[in-house]
């Protein structure tokens, strides 16, 4: 009993940095609806900068207070500049070029701080006065993590007293509401998102600042936190600090009873196992009993309307029917015009992301369902190919057929519980669901090999030159691409695009909008574990990395350059990005600085992906109608 | 009487279709003028071109003798135009007291500053739901916060959208008062009307709006 108070105060104090990043994150989002990806950046340079300045200051209390205090003005004052810069030129696109652009942020972030502070982690100290530990019940607890359950609740007092008992906090409320109205009553809202950018940048920093006495400042602590930091977002409801904090209290509580039970198991499953998973677990839970969160309220529509511009699917052209066979053709003819095993290698790639890309968008161009976690089927493909390959010992081409129905199992489980969901909440609990199968492969090690991964995956003898393993993938890429495009235009894409543009109409004349969406979730994820077999025999190995993060963002990067509305987008989107990533990672060591750059500036200088700009200079050439 | 505002040659857009097409008119200091139209015919679209809120370009477009065609909304605001909508914009969330208080802004020149008493004598109801959130009155009383809100930012210029729409009889007869009574303080009223029983005996002159053009009615053709 004793220790199991120790562990709910352990708890809490590990609630205090959670609650103090997702407390700005929600801030950000309910006032700007923009989903910042690099709110875990701004928390990794809270650690960062607070790290050297308390190694400078640091040696008595007063000096401490002073670094973290100067380290939390920094990390506000860098939102504050990049919101000013990059975000405020981005309102008025769709969301998820914001969501892109911010994303861009964490790779620039990530090789900026590589550059200051390199790669070796940094440990913190405790802040002198707050080093001790009082004697709590016959256990020594922390006396800073008494503070830290202490200054949660003063955070959220504070905060809730700046926005609902102060003309600022009006403002603000207002600017959310109607920022027009606001503006047409002299006041320039634009400071005012700037200024709640900077708090909510200075929460993350803050978070960081103080979780460092507990750990180390080290490089992955941004992507580590901001999928938790979703979690407890969405989980207390999209724009509550009160959420935040209860959300927050939560998925802590049940990460420390995890941790310090970690022999327990249960059915097999160690709960050191159920660690990550518990807490993606709970969230679903949540949003499939409230939709909304906690303490959120339903979304109301947005000015923009769909997440998704609605626009009609024009069959190709003839011309245009010309340039795609003539283009087959050239990619059928590349090993015997000579190209080398080097672009031989890179075709394969850009084949095995173009498939990728392309079940992406047939879900989101056509099911209108924006998947942030699209990565989750592309890696149990992979990993559904790899361990048919590895653990039943089955040849390539068995294990190839694998990979579909691994990916399929999870696309059906886990597209049940999203297509419950619309908007941002879809789009965070496929983030979610993604975790999930990304945690389990980081952890079930005695299967998947943990961090490590599955090496040694290799293609058949007769397909092991990489001429003969490029048709293959071709090949299949191809036809692959060539069913989701029969899809498209069967009775089954029309009833998904009418779900997607008016889902009330749609149940009107008898089309069953969820089924529909449903099928399209699994076909989205056959298609992409499909892509994920094929790239486990092109590397040869598979880890976890397959399906994080980055690996969705990516996916989304390739449709959106392409185009969300076209057939033919993603595959230039994916064949353009791959070929890029590919160049600059050869250029340089610092390739996520250039490629955040080239994705920051493309979010600003084309709104509507390089498609949308095509397709906006033609409106302009003469001769042709808009 | 000198001019407070001249427009000349005003045209609007909404995306790629236009609304007004040439739309001139002049509101002296002082003066109540109306926008009589039937629907569709670019009254409200008047309004928010003056203001900033669609996309616009005017040959003239003068308040004060300043120019105000180039500035941002919230500059076209500063400069002393309130604007009213028709759709009674009140901050649903927000209390009729946050409402009030995110438009306050102080009086240019050394004009007297709307006080609150001020507008609760004007707006008796308002005093009583001081606390209470705007989403949670009614059409009326929203429509008296609407005007109230943009008083507190004591404009020279009023531009009040259909402000009898939607209203019961003992409302919109109030809301006349109201009117009156801002006139009699010397405001001027620039205002989008249907209804002429509202208009009668309010104002000094009116523009007959038809599909994106203003002509000059003069004060018989009420
Ligand atoms: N947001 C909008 N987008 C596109 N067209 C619009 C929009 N608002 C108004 N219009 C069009 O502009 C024209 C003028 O509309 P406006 O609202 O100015 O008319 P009005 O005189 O105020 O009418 P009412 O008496 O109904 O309020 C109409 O043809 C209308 O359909
Ligand atoms: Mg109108």
């Amino acid at each position: 009993m004793d220790s199991l108070i120790i562990q709910l105060l352990t708890g809490l104090a590990s609630a205090s940095s959670l609650f103090l990043v997702a407390s700005g994150l929600t801030i950000i989002f309910g006032v700007t609806r923009v989903v910042n990806f690099a709110h875990g950046s701004l928390y990794m340079l809270g650690a960062y900068i607070a790290v050297s300045l308390v190694a400078l200051w640091g040696g008595q209390a007063g000096g401490f207070w002073l670094a973290v205090l100067v380290a939390v003005l920094a990390v506000g004052l860098i939102g504050g500049l990049l919101e000013i810069t990059i975000l405020r030129r981005l309102y008025r696109s769709p969301e998820l070029f914001q969501l892109l652009a911010t994303f861009g942020v964490v790779l620039i972030v990530q090789d900026v701080t590589l550059a200051i502070w390199g790669p070796q982690d940094r440990f913190g100290v405790r802040p002198p006065g707050l080093d001790g530990a009082y004697l709590l019940l016959g256990h020594r607890f922390p006396v800073y993590d008494l503070f830290l359950i202490l200054l949660a609740p003063l955070v959220l007092l504070v905060l809730w007293t700046l926005f609902n008992r102060t003309r600022w906090g009006a403002l603000v409320r207002a600017a959310t509401e109607d920022p027009e109205m606001l503006a047409s009553l002299g006041v320039n809202q634009r400071w005012i998102l700037t200024a709640v950018f900077a708090l909510g940048s200075l929460l993350a920093g803050l978070g960081g600042a103080l979780e460092l006495p507990k750990g180390s400042a080290n490089l992955s602590m941004d992507m580590q936190i901001i999928a938790s930091v979703f979690v407890v977002v969405v989980v207390g409801g999209m724009g509550s600090i009160l959420g935040a904090y209860l959300a927050a209290v939560l998925v802590s509580l049940i990460r420390t009873l995890a941790v310090a039970n970690a022999e327990l198991s249960v059915l097999g499953i160690t709960m050191w196992q159920l660690e990550l998973v518990s807490i993606f677990i709970v969230m679903a839970v949540v949003l499939v009993v409230r939709p909304w969160g906690l303490l959120g309220r339903p979304e109301r529509l947005h000015k923009g309307g769909l997440p998704v511009e609605a626009t009609v699917l024009r069959r190709p052209g003839l011309w245009l029917k010309a340039v795609m066979a003539l283009g087959i053709l050239i990619l059928c003819l590349l090993p015997i015009l000579g190209a080398g095993n080097y672009s031989l290698y890179l075709f394969t790639e850009m084949a095995v992301f173009a498939l990728f890309a392309a079940s992406l968008q047939f879900l989101m161009g056509l099911g209108g369902v924006i998947s942030f976690g699209h990565a989750a089927y592309f890696g149990l493909g992979a990993y559904g190919a790899a361990l048919a390959f590895k653990a039943l010992a089955l040849p390539m081409e068995l294990a190839l057929l694998a990979a579909p129905f691994l990916a399929a199992a999870g696309a059906l489980f886990f597209g049940w519980f999203c297509v419950r969901l619309s908007g941002v909440y879809l789009a965070m609990l496929t983030l979610a669901f993604a975790q999930i199968t990304w945690s389990i492969a980081f952890q079930w090690e005695g299967l998947t090999g943990g961090d490590n991964g599955l090496l040694g995956v290799w293609p058949s003898e007769w397909a092991a030159d990489s001429a003969s393993f490029y048709y293959l993938v071709l090949a299949i890429c191809l036809a692959c691409l060539f069913l989701l495009r029969r899809f498209a235009y069967a009775p089954f894409g029309y009833a998904l695009r009418a779900g997607r543009d008016s889902p009330l109409g749609a149940e009107a004349i008898g089309i069953d909008v969820r089924l529909q969406r449903w099928l399209a979730f699994t076909l989205a994820g056959v298609f992409a574990g499909v892509a994920g077999g094929l790239f486990v025999f092109m590397k040869g190995s598979i880890s976890p990395d397959a399906m994080a993060i980055p690996q969705s963002v990516d996916a989304l990067a390739m449709v959106l350059l392409g185009g969300v509305q076209s057939l033919t987008g993603p595959i230039l989107g994916a064949a353009i990005f791959t070929g890029l990533k590919a160049e600059l990672v050869s250029l340089t060591n610092y390739w996520r600085l250039l490629l955040g750059l080239l994705i920051v500036g493309l979010c600003i200088l084309f709104p509507r992906g390089l498609a949308g700009a095509g397709r906006e200079m033609a409106a302009w050439l003469p001769g042709r109608r808009p | 009487m000198t001019s407070l505002l001249e427009v000349q040659g005003l045209k609007a857009w909404y995306g790629r279709a236009q609304v007004l097409f040439d739309v001139a008119l002049e509101v002296k200091t002082g003066e109540v003028v109306a926008l009589l139209g039937p629907n569709g015919s670019g009254k409200s679209t008047t309004l928010k071109a003056i203001m900033g809120l669609v996309t616009r370009s005017a040959e003239r477009m003068q308040f004060d003798g300043q120019e105000i065609a180039g500035l941002a909304e919230y500059q076209i605001a500063r400069q002393g135009i309130g604007y009213v909508p028709e759709d009674r914009r009140v901050f649903q969330g927000l209390t009729v007291r946050e409402n009030l208080s995110v438009a306050q802004r102080p009086p240019q020149n050394d004009r007297v500053a709307w006080s609150l008493d001020g507008l609760f004598s004007l707006f008796p109801k308002l005093e009583q739901l001081y606390e209470r959130r705007a989403g949670e009155m009614s059409g009326g009383e929203q429509q008296m916060l609407t005007i109230a809100r943009t008083l507190m930012g004591n404009p020279r210029l009023l531009l009040l959208d259909e402000p009898s729409e939607g209203l019961a009889p003992v409302v919109v007869q109030q809301m006349r008062q109201a009117i009156l009574s801002l006139k009699q303080e010397g405001l001027t009223v620039l205002l989008s009307e249907q209804n002429p029983a509202f208009a009668e005996g309010l104002i000094d002159r009116s523009y007959r709006m038809d599909r994106g053009r203003a002509l000059a009615a003069g004060k018989s053709a009420v």
